[in-house]
Parts: C-alpha cells; sequence; structure tokens
C-alpha cells in the first residue's frame, strides 16, 4: 500500500489541474495519488459512483470553490472553537 | 514524517505585490478504521481546529451507527454553528519508515474536507511548516496513544 508520503508527492503534481477541472466538487483519487478516480458535487454520490464502478481502494478529498483560504467559503469545514467536548 | 505541501489555486490573485496566485498546503492521506472497515481520505492539517472532523459521509462508509453517539457543535469560520456527532476510532498515517496508529476521538459533521486538528490528532505530533522549503513535519511525540 502507497504511503502518505507518496501519495501527497503523486496527488501535488496533479493537484492543481484537479482544482480546475472539479472545483467545488468532492474527489476519489486512486489509493496511490496518481489520478482522480471520479468526482461529485455531493459526497454520498461520489461514494455511491464509486460502488457502481467496483472500486473500493480510494481516497476522499475536496476541492474548494475559492482558495483565499480553504476554509474562509462559509461551508461548515472549518472547526474554531466553541465545540462541545465529549 | 516529512511530507511536501500541496499547490492550491486562488480563484482571484490577492492584491499584493506579485500578486499571488495560489499557495501550498498541508495535507495529509490517512486511514479511519472502525472494526473491520476503513476509510481513506485527504487530511487539511489545520492548528486551528480544535478537533478531528469528519464528513457524516465516512462514518456511513466506516458503518458507524452516530444515532446515540454524544453530540456537540462546531464553529465555522464563517460562523455558522454545525452539529456534530463524536465517536472513537483508530486513525493511521504512514511515511515510508513511520507508522502513526492511535485510537482517538473525532467528529462527524456535514462537513466537506476531512480536518486534522489540535484534540486527539495534532495534539501529539510536533508540526511544523517549512513552505520555503514545500514541506510540513508531523512528528509524533511520545504521548501518543498508538495502538
Amino acid at each position: 500500500m502507497t504511503d502518505s508520503v507518496e501519495f501527497i508527492r503523486n496527488m501535488r503534481t496533479r493537484h492543481l489541474d484537479a482544482c480546475d477541472r472539479y472545483a467545488g466538487k468532492n474527489i476519489a483519487w486512486s489509493e496511490d495519488g496518481t489520478q482522480v478516480l471520479a468526482a461529485a458535487e455531493d459526497l454520498s454520490d461520489l461514494y455511491a459512483e464509486m460502488k457502481r464502478l467496483g472500486i473500493e481502494d480510494f481516497v476522499i478529498d475536496f476541492s474548494p470553490t475559492m482558495m483565499e483560504s480553504p476554509t474562509a467559503n462559509g461551508q461548515p469545514n472549518a472547526p474554531v472553537g466553541g465545540e462541545n467536548k465529549p | 514524517m516529512i511530507f511536501s505541501l500541496t499547490p492550491m489555486r486562488l480563484s482571484t490573485p490577492l492584491p499584493y505585490p506579485g500578486g499571488p496566485n495560489g499557495r501550498d498546503v498541508p495535507f495529509v492521506r490517512a486511514i479511519a478504521e472502525h472494526g473491520s472497515f476503513i476509510a481513506r481520505g485527504v487530511f487539511l492539517v489545520d492548528p486551528a481546529a480544535d478537533s478531528i472532523v469528519l464528513p457524516d459521509q465516512a462514518a456511513r462508509q466506516l458503518k458507524i451507527d452516530l444515532s446515540n453517539a454524544p453530540a456537540g457543535h462546531v464553529t465555522a469560520v464563517g460562523g455558522s454553528q454545525v452539529p456534530v456527532r463524536y465517536c472513537q476510532l483508530t486513525l493511521e498515517l504512514r511515511s515510508t519508515s513511520v507508522t502513526c496508529r492511535w485510537r482517538t476521538w473525532v467528529a462527524f459533521g456535514p462537513v466537506q474536507r476531512w480536518l486534522l486538528g489540535h484534540i486527539g490528532g495534532l495534539e501529539y505530533f510536533h508540526f511544523s511548516l517549512d513552505p520555503a522549503n514545500e514541506e510540513f513535519m508531523l512528528v509524533p511525540r511520545d504521548s501518543l496513544p498508538r495502538v
């Protein structure tokens, strides 16, 4: 299995292209980070597509629409405190 | 563990001298395990996040029933309150020479990105960012509750 270092090394060379092509979408990378297997706006749809393709080994990622900050687009993807601890 | 930073593009260049149109971001691939089920995702390493946060769909992939899980909320950058439910699972980060597996609490919510926050995550690592060399480092501390 590809380790995390190699995955990121592979993914980063393709990441800008993926951001351009799949902005605002959830992405399923191959296990080694060398290719995007599928993309969908809804994460549930992406999981369904991976199941339809019969692919079990994939890595979930998200390409935001704006990148002033990956967490600054008003989407609930950046906890910044005020949490209730378990 | 030393990882490469990943380039991200800004939708519009910032009005700074030189007009930067992108920046490098610390992403790390991880595996979440619950029983015999696994989910693989790309974490954004986020020191500003209190906890580790995963999308609700990851819980379904891991066959985790959150209906009776402890509930709470997190506050997004925009100020909105996001309802979450907490659960324990095993996380794994792996480099060529180091494998870190530890059991921790994570929050599941209606989010789109995996976030590696402080409690249960970064608190067990020395994290340093080196944009000039386009890399970042995660060094596990002795306190990491390895499994």
